[in-house]
Order: structure tokens, then sequence, then C-alpha cells
């Protein structure tokens, strides 16, 4: 853990600030469930009704399954051992 | 060198996923309430689904196979160890989750469960199937 990188607080911040502006957006969609404001999975479901938006979705999924779980994984995601 | 390229990467990646955002709600505007397109229409229950399933796993697996060796192969030149992780870790993950998901969609669409849901909401008993 100690060779952890050092960021500044606002790269933290803007990260946070980006997500719940993300999170905002789908609440105002699920409180207004009409046409003018499509939720993310309304809008995915609708690409995936065709092969090769599912094949792109299914790659993203995987790609970020991979970097978060696969690449240098430790047995059941726990740290290195000391 | 390397920030122009990581910094073209995201652009890049950010361009493609407002494409493909945008291609979505122009599919929900033309048609809100079409069904998904399935592989094979003809074929239903376990064959169908098990089709459906595979060909989303292979379909999508060769599409990242050929960015990932197109662009860190070929554009970023990555070392070619990263690459052959890739290719091995996306397969490792696509081998645990396949069992997983259908192990899964089995208990959830077993004879037993279908008729619980059945009798809890009646003309629910086709919806339960694969």
């Amino acid at each position: 853990m100690d060779d952890l990188p050092q960021h500044a607080r606002i790269g933290y911040l803007v990260w946070a600030v980006l997500f719940a502006c993300l999170f905002a957006w789908e609440a105002i969609g699920l409180l207004h469930p009409t046409d003018s404001f499509p939720t993310l999975s309304q809008t995915l479901k609708a690409v995936m009704r065709y092969q090769f938006g599912r094949w792109v979705l299914f790659a993203a999924w995987l790609w970020f399954g991979w970097h978060a779980f696969v690449q240098g994984w430790h047995f059941l995601l726990r740290g290195p051992v000391a | 060198m390397a920030d122009t390229l990581a910094f073209v990467t995201v652009c890049v990646v950010y361009v493609l996923v407002m494409i493909y955002l945008a291609t979505g709600l122009c599919i929900l505007r033309r048609a809100p309430r079409a069904r998904p397109q399935p592989v094979r229409p003809h074929r239903r229950g376990w064959p169908g689904l098990i089709l459906q399933v595979v060909s989303t796993y292979l379909g999508g697996w060769l599409l990242l196979m050929l960015v990932i060796l197109g662009y860190y192969g070929g554009l970023a030149r990555h070392s070619p160890g990263f690459v052959l992780h890739a290719i091995t870790g996306t397969l490792l993950l696509m081998g645990l989750t396949l069992p997983l998901f259908l192990a899964l969609t089995w208990l959830a669409t077993r004879p037993a469960a279908r008729r619980r849901r059945g009798r809890r909401s009646p003309g629910g008993r086709d919806a339960a199937r694969p």
C-alpha cells in the first residue's frame, strides 16, 4: 500500500463530481419515466437489441472486468501477502 | 509522445462511447417498445439461450481482441506480455462467468422456481422461461 502514488485531492473531487452528475441524471430519468429523460439502462437496452451492440457492451464489460479483477489479482481479491 | 497518445486514446474512447449512447437514443426514439433480436429466432428455450450467450461471448471477445491487437500491439507498441495477459485474462474471466451465469439462469428458471412464480403472478409461467 505504501507505493501508491500521492494524488492531489482535486483529482478525486473531479471524479466524485463526474459520478455525481451521472447518478443525478440517472435519478432524473428514473423519476420521470418518459422518453424525454432516458435512463442509461434504457439507452443500453436499446443498443443491445442488436447483436453488434451486445458484442460492444460485452467487450467493454470484459475490458473493465479484466482491469479491475484479473490483472494483478490475488486469491479472493485480497491484498498482497506481507 | 506517450502523453499525447494517452490523451488521444481517452478522446477516441469518449467519442466512441458517445456514438454508442447516441445510437441507443436514436433506436429508442424510432422504436421505443421493440424487442431484442435473437441470433436464431426459431430456436427457443435452453438451446436458444446457450446459442445467444455463446455468440455474445465469442463476438465480444473477438471484438476486444481486435481492438487490443490493433491498438496495443500495432499502434501503441505495448509489451507483448501485456497483450498476452489481456488474451488469457479475459478468457479466464469468461471461463469463470459463463458457467456461473448458466447455473444462475437454471436456478431461476427451474420448474420449482417457475411454479412458485406462477402462483404469485397469474400468467407469469411462460415469462419465466429462458
